[in-house]
């Protein structure tokens, strides 16, 4: 919490001070210098385009100049319409979006970064196609704007762009601080987790696009306003590797990087002519080296080596929940009393499932039962089919036969991301957190379930209720570390936990939304004998706490039986045996192909 | 029908480009955006050496033995320490080299047109009444060779599986006794090679400038995505089907940049349709 105040502390201050530099030095500047400076700030807008699109929700664009294009030759051809000011930057921005959009379509069909190659290929449309029509540079030579009475010096237009800027970093600072960033964020660090969450993983794709392009288009209509024409020949593929090298030697997801990096070599090549030749090879030499030698970029360094300096800049300390007792009646939905009454309802009914990954059978004729109040253990050799069968009830897996319904309801008739929201909350076998991001900042995307009573324009806006439900998923976050005891860890950045931890930290996200049943994928492996009994301890407690249903997949038979009621055991794709685990652990079947003899006379012994 | 075989021919090329970019891929899991311009920097050197007289088959294989010492060098220096970041990592650092290469051609050459000669002499026959010029064939035949050699290298030969078997799982592989990063600089040794191949190949039929062989990274990438990116065959089909649609754009209209739209459009339209590719999820 502490650093993340700190941060937005260091932002709103960069943005006052740059704000005073400017109008100060404004009074004594020449006009040539305005338009140096306003050609800085309309590329730190462009720039904060990409490190949106790359930094924030992971995905490519190498044609990043074309965005800005458009938005350039839009304003400039509204503005030819006589369109009032500002009127066609604001269009500017809304038109390139929806192009960026269209761009970013493939993203809903293929994984990882194979888009690069049509952003990089519409780059190349953009520059020898669409701004060569008649209809944007009237056929390849450039467009003129007239700016109107209210900014007719270039150093108006740079109070523009500043006025610009400053509207864009606002906006940047609500996607970031809401669900909206928080499921840019998933998306690019782990689209398993993110979809178990209930983000829409594609739309969230292209809507990351959208403001990528909108940022992109309003960058261009500053530009048609500063330069006040627009020729055909300025938005190539080496300007969008300067955008690209600009948001890396940042810093990927560093905003103030990003503007500081890009600003640098703005400035440089337009003030030190003598070298401004070379200023390009620099930047691509950076470009190369840093993720390389310094992933972290420049974002980094100066926070670690400046901001965190500054004497306006303190850490703030949170209150915490109090004690234990009262976290827990935070997080416990109010609905469902505290009781440990006999578990008579069945929450989950899974028929005949089957599976099939082309000719391979991954599962057949799985039969299951869990009951309200239950911690049902799934055992079975690797290659089983127990994570399969989580899968299948998470959405991942679409199962060839058979049905699965919760509370009545049948799953298979719902996607991924709608599950979500029906009270199952679930750990991945790889800890499904976002190793790059802090303990917190992963607490508050596990709700983002909850998140959703707020929508785009809320989150934009700041409404009160947006801010009412962000409090309250900031108070559950707080009460699920404390619940799980990982207070001390709240500002650590996951990839930095012990693996225990981690796996600690994943049930903390997993209960801070109050799930129903909790679906756990060998939540005891990598962890230490002791720490996991502990963690068995805990878990037992906060069944009760937190009127929890378990389905737990474990290896380690000893602790299953310690730990659950009721057992499963796969084997092959099916259903070898179930029972209560003295059952489970004397039948024949589970000894010979599971257990193993010696094992089992331990087990019996113990 | 003269556009056709016209497209074969120069699709060839980008076939040739996009086999060594899948071979990358298939060798390091590294989307190497840096892969023509590796190429293209052989090309200026040998297009430098024989503006100084050198004979152009000499000034052909150094452009070759240069494009294989940058891989090199670039796997080297850069790639072996990406191999376990983010894929974002490999997708910067690898465009920054493109563009590392493609300034200094800039600095050192010169924005202006230039003409490199075929490496094999000038000869042309008839195919009823289309002219085929040598150079022309020569690119079909080198990247057709080059492209049936990988593919017999990587399924047949022991060094081959060894490489794919590095690709699908390092541990096993070095644990196997394969020397991973051995396995990986060789394959990128090899598709630096080709590529500068290709580069030189292109350039005896276009002019070219530095941006110009910047740009024939777009076809390639596009090839090999039509090709599924792990598919050599898939990456050859691809690089010609992209070689014919330009050729006929080019042969039906000539409005400006109408076969880089072309080239997108098909790139779109086959990766929402089929994003596997045309021969996604075969190894081949």
């Amino acid at each position: 919490m502490a650093l993340k105040r700190r941060r937005a502390k260091i932002g709103a201050a960069l943005i006052i001070v740059a704000f005073a530099a400017v109008l100060f030095s404004m009074t004594f500047t020449s006009e040539y210098t305005g338009f140096v400076l306003g050609l800085v700030v309309v590329n730190a807008v462009a720039i904060l385009s990409l490190n949106l699109l790359m930094g924030y929700a992971g995905q490519v664009s190498l044609g990043q100049a074309a965005f800005v294009g458009i938005g350039a030759f839009t304003a400039a051809q509204l503005a030819q319409s006589n369109v009032p000011f500002p009127l066609p930057i604001i269009l500017a921005g809304l038109f390139a979006a929806l192009v960026a959009a269209g761009v970013g379509l493939p993203s809903l069909r293929i994984r990882g970064l194979q888009v690069a190659a049509t952003t990089l290929a519409f780059g190349a449309v953009a520059q020898y196609f669409l701004f060569k029509r008649p209809w944007t540079s009237n056929a390849g030579t450039s467009v003129q704007v007239t700016r109107p009475n209210l900014i007719a010096t270039d150093k108006a237009v740079l109070l523009m762009g500043l006025i610009g800027l400053v509207v864009i970093l606002i906006i940047d600072r609500q996607i970031r601080h809401s669900r909206i960033g928080r499921a840019f964020f998933s998306i690019r660090d782990r689209e398993d987790t993110a979809a178990a969450r209930g983000v829409k993983v594609g739309p969230t794709k292209l809507q990351a696009y959208a403001f990528s392009g909108f940022y992109a288009g309003v960058a261009g209509g500053l530009y048609a306003y500063l330069l006040q024409t627009v020729a055909s020949d300025t938005f190539d593929v080496f300007k969008s590797l300067g955008y690209v090298a600009a948001v890396v030697i940042g810093g990927l997801g560093s905003w103030s990087g990003a503007i500081v990096s890009g600003g640098l070599f703005a400035g440089i090549q337009q003030l030190l002519s003598g070298i401004a030749r070379y200023v390009p090879v620099i930047e691509a030499g950076l470009l190369t080296l840093t993720p390389v030698l310094r992933p972290e970029g420049l974002g980094y360094i100066l926070n670690r080596s400046v901001f965190v300096h500054l004497p306006w800049v303190k850490p703030r300390q949170e209150e915490g929940v109090g004690d234990v007792r009262s976290a827990i009646e935070l997080i416990a939905p109010p609905k469902r009393p505290l009781s440990l009454s006999v578990p008579t309802r069945t929450l989950l009914t899974a028929k005949d499932v089957g599976v099939r990954f082309g000719g391979l059978v991954a599962l057949h004729d799985i039969n299951m039962e869990v009951r309200r109040g239950e911690i049902v253990g799934l055992i079975g050799p690797n290659g089983a089919g127990k994570s399969t069968f989580f899968n299948a009830i998470g959405g991942f897996v679409k199962p060839n036969s058979g049905s699965i319904h919760y509370r009545g309801k049948d799953l298979l008739a719902l996607p991924a991301h709608a599950r979500a929201g029906l009270g199952i909350a679930r750990t991945f076998q790889q800890v499904g957190l976002s190793g790059p991001q802090t303990v917190w900042e992963n607490m508050m995307f596990a709700q983002h379930q909850l998140a959703s009573q707020y929508g785009l324009t809320a989150a934009l806006l700041s409404t009160p209720q947006m801010r009412k439900v962000e409090k309250e998923l900031q108070m559950r976050a707080r009460a699920a570390l404390e619940v799980i005891g990982l207070t001390d860890y709240t500002e650590e950045r996951v990839l930095n936990l012990s693996h225990g931890n981690q796996r600690l930290a994943e049930v903390a996200a997993a209960i801070s939304t109050g799930p129903e049943l909790l679906m756990l994928d060998e939540p005891f492996a990598g962890v230490g004998p002791e720490e996991s009994e502990q963690l068995a301890e805990r878990l037992t407690e906060l069944r009760a706490e937190l009127d929890l249903t378990i389905l737990v997949i474990e290896h380690d038979v000893p602790l299953v039986a310690s730990l659950c009621s009721y057992i499963y055991c796969f084997a092959e794709g099916g259903m070898l045996a179930e029972g209560s685990p003295d059952e489970v652990q004397n039948n024949a079947d589970v000894i010979s192909t599971y257990i193993g003899e010696p094992l089992a006379k331990e087990a019996a012994g113990a | 029908m003269t556009a056709i075989i016209n497209g074969v021919l120069s699709g060839s090329a980008y076939a040739l480009i996009a086999v060594g970019f899948v071979m990358v891929y298939k060798g390091s899991r590294i989307f190497n955006l840096a892969h023509a311009e590796i190429g293209a920097f052989g090309l200026f050197i040998a297009w430098y050496l024989q503006q100084h007289k050198m004979p152009v088959l000499i000034a052909f294989v150094i452009g070759i033995v240069v494009s294989t010492l940058v891989a090199i060098i670039v796997e080297r220096t850069l790639v072996r320490r990406l191999v376990d970041r983010t894929p974002l990592a490999a997708v910067a650092c690898t465009l920054g080299v493109a563009f590392v290469l493609a300034y200094y051609e800039f600095l050192q050459f010169g924005v202006n047109i230039k003409t490199f000669p075929p490496p094999f002499g000038t000869f042309s026959f008839n195919i009823g009444n289309l002219t085929v010029t040598s150079s022309r064939i020569m690119i079909f035949v080198f990247a057709a060779a080059t492209a049936i050699g990988l593919a017999i290298f990587l399924k047949g030969t022991k060094f081959g599986l060894e490489v794919t078997a590095a690709v699908s799982d390092k541990t096993l592989a070095r644990l196997s006794g394969i020397r991973v990063d051995r396995t990986r600089m060789f394959v990128w040794a090899l598709a630096g090679a080709t590529s500068g191949i290709a580069a030189m190949l292109i350039a005896s039929v276009n002019t070219f400038t530095p941006l110009s062989t910047t740009l024939v990274l777009i076809r390639g990438l596009t090839a090999a995505l039509l090709g599924g990116l792990t598919s050599i065959t898939g990456a050859f089909v691809g690089g010609i089907a992209i070689g014919v649609v330009e050729a006929l754009v080019v042969a039906h209209t000539t409005v400006l940049g109408a076969d880089y739209t072309a080239v997108f459009i098909v790139l779109l339209v086959a990766l929402l349709l089929r994003p596997q590719g045309i021969f996604g999820g075969s190894e081949a």
